[in-house]
């Protein structure tokens, strides 16, 4: 495990990996009996690009296979202690957007919206006081206001409403 | 042509049009918002209008939307529009080394004399023009979409192979949903909403927009704003100058948009991006493009905006649009009783002169206002990361969800995002991503009508024969060499430094 852990940090044999999946996955996804009548001509266009990747990852693997049999393997993704600090700021804003998500589900636009605002912009601006955090709040009422102004009476555009308190 | 032209001066013209810029200057800026988006909200509003005014105020709306996507590709490298993406790979690094006025100078420019050499092609040249379009079918189309494909090379970055390769990933992107042919779900995973396929605009967001705001949230410890703000007087007449002195680059990327935008569903995106290729493939100097070079963001913006004059060009000629912001103007004359297309000529010439007087006014008028909003524009670049990176997540999701009103665009959009930002680390460009989102529905429906041609008259005779096939293989064969020889060349370069 930890030496498969070292092989992946090698960005060519990753690159090949990545790549064999998604061309796996696109050419599995093809229907079967294609070649039959016409019904190749709906696949011709995503096998031959699944072919191409299937192509690439084999000289990214071949590449890869190379440097471990003689021992060159570059670890050139490992994740350095000074950039942890930085991937869970990265994380932990995917975390607010996920939470987003959910909450527009529940709330509609408006309290998940000012909430992913206020969330994103007080984290990072490491705010402790009332007075930042207020001024987050109305720099994310404000925004949330021009965006729902622009985008519902001049655009025409609806915006989601709550799924669950209709 | 000359009553047109008074007509297309006259007060009420103008301020039509200058209220179909301003809008058009929203609709452009804000990702998600698209011209044929603009103009199709904007017809209801011209019904109050003589049709002259209110197919100038659509035409003006079109114009000034093609120069201002380009405003977020360079501040935060996420094209305001599909047509806008090329425009980022040189205008961002522009914006990042402190030239932020200077490259949204430079697109403005380009961007009125891309749609002043458009709108004199319609003026002048319509008919001879779309002789040379109706030799392009299905094939044809097929063999521009591999053509403009090649500009992978210059986008690939170090690996051309990573470069093909997030090309590929992009056009099984744009595979997802309903098939052309025999109308089956490809890779649907068995969810309804994916039988729509991807959003082209929410896919774009997701490839540019989120990865920039994941690296902005990344470098938030090294640096506190995108790009240092640099304030610098004169700035305008020497990016002027600096525009006009290439008159050779200039003329190539109009002719390049101007016949591609007559092409009906090639649009300004193809145009942009084939400009942009040759641009490359012509410059003596290929080592600065994709790092900050002004004449890339120029020949993305002239081609972009030479074909929005030009897609009405088969409009009013055949009554076939060359767009689909043209679709919608196509549209608006047929509800006040007006059918486009040579009948129309001959009926109303005054009118449909006076709509290409205006397109070439409104390019003059784009670029006034373009002046007067660039150092308010540009300003962008002031807001702290901190600040910054929350917003443009928010307009991202806004616009994603606003092109169909659905929130699953916003989850397709959020998950390309992720993934572009995690294939990055890797050595992937988003540009090619980019390029195979765009080209793929160009490219496959082209195929599947050319595949069918075949079994009538065979692939041979379908796909190499005809001088526009041969011509478009040779370019693609032409273009993928020179890439090949100047990667050899720069590889067997020795290290002088």
């Amino acid at each position: 495990m930890k030496r498969f852990l070292k092989i992946i940090q090698d960005s060519d044999f990753a690159t090949g990996l990545l790549l064999l999946i998604i061309a796996s996955f696109s050419y599995g996804g093809v229907d079967e009996g294609i070649w039959d009548g016409y019904g190749y001509i709906d696949w011709v266009f995503p096998i031959m690009s699944s072919f191409l990747l299937f192509s690439i990852s084999a000289v990214y693997l071949s590449v890869g296979i190379i440097k471990i049999l003689t021992g060159n393997i570059n670890n050139d993704l490992k994740i350095k202690k000074s950039q942890i600090p930085s991937i869970i700021n990265v994380t932990v804003y995917l975390f607010i957007l996920f939470i987003y998500l959910i909450l527009l589900f529940i709330f509609g636009f408006w309290i998940a919206s000012i909430l992913l605002l206020w969330s994103g912009i007080a984290y990072f601006r490491g705010e402790r006081d009332i007075l930042s955090i207020s001024k987050s709040l109305g720099i994310a009422l404000l925004t949330c206001l021009i965006a729902y102004i622009v985008f519902t009476y001049v655009f025409w555009v609806p915006f989601p409403d709550s799924r669950v308190f209709m | 042509m000359i009553e047109a032209f008074f007509m297309a001066i006259s007060p009420s013209y103008l301020m039509y049009m200058t209220i179909g810029i301003l809008l058009g200057l929203i609709v452009g800026t804000l990702p998600g918002l698209t011209a044929t988006m603009g103009t199709a909200l904007l017809v209801p509003f011209t019904f109050g209008l003589p049709t002259g005014e209110g197919i100038a105020m659509l035409g003006g709306l079109y114009v000034c939307a093609m120069f201002s996507d380009a405003i977020p590709a360079c501040l935060v490298n996420t094209p305001g529009t599909p047509a806008a993406m090329a425009t980022g790979f040189d205008g961002h690094p522009m914006v990042k080394q402190g030239r932020g006025q200077e490259a949204i100078v430079a697109a403005c420019f380009a961007s009125a004399l891309g749609t002043i050499f458009g709108a004199a092609c319609y003026l002048l040249l319509a008919w001879p023009m779309v002789s040379v379009a109706l030799k392009f079918g299905p094939p044809q189309f097929f063999w521009l979409g591999v053509f403009a494909l090649t500009i992978i090379g210059s986008l690939a970055g170090k690996s051309i192979l990573k470069g093909l390769a997030g090309a590929a990933i992009g056009i099984i992107i744009s595979c997802v949903g309903i098939s052309h042919a025999a109308e089956i779900n490809r890779f649907t995973l068995n969810i309804p909403e994916l039988r729509g396929g991807v959003s082209l605009v929410a896919g774009l967001i997701g490839v540019f927009a989120v990865p920039q705001v994941l690296s902005m949230i990344l470098d938030l410890k090294k640096q506190d704003y995108v790009a240092e703000y640099r304030p610098e007087s004169g700035v305008i007449l020497r990016t002027i100058k600096k525009v006009i002195s290439a008159p050779i680059h200039f003329l190539r990327s109009a002719v390049i948009g101007s016949f591609i935008g007559i092409l009906p569903g090639a649009g300004s995106p193809i145009a942009a991006i084939v400009s942009y290729n040759e641009a490359i493939r012509w410059s003596k100097d290929k080592t600065q493009y994709g790092k900050g070079d002004i004449r890339g963001v120029t020949a993305s913006e002239i081609a972009n905006n030479a074909a929005a004059p030009a897609a009405m060009i088969p409009l009013v000629t055949l009554g076939v649009p060359g767009s689909a912001p043209a679709a919608v103007i196509a549209g608006a004359l047929m509800l006040r009783g007006l059918n486009p297309g040579p009948e129309l000529f001959g009926t109303n010439a005054a009118l449909v002169y006076s709509f290409g007087w205006s397109l070439l006014i409104a390019g003059i008028i784009v670029f006034f206002i373009g002046m007067i909003a660039t150092p308010l524009l540009v300003k962008i670049i002031k807001i702290p990361l901190r600040l910054l990176a929350p917003l443009i997540m928010f307009l991202a999701i806004i616009g994603a969800y606003a092109i169909r009103n659905n929130i699953f665009d916003v989850y397709l959009m959020l998950i390309i995002g992720v993934f572009v930002f995690l294939v990055r680390r890797l050595g992937f460009h988003p540009g090619p991503i980019g390029l195979g989102l765009i080209l793929g529905p160009i490219i496959e429906p082209s195929l599947v009508q050319s595949l069918y041609i075949s079994h009538a008259i065979g692939v041979q005779k379908v796909f190499f024969t005809g001088s526009v096939n041969i011509i478009l293989i040779s370019l693609s064969v032409i273009s993928v060499s020179a890439v090949a020889i100047s990667r050899y060349r720069s590889k067997r370069k020795p290290v002088t430094e």
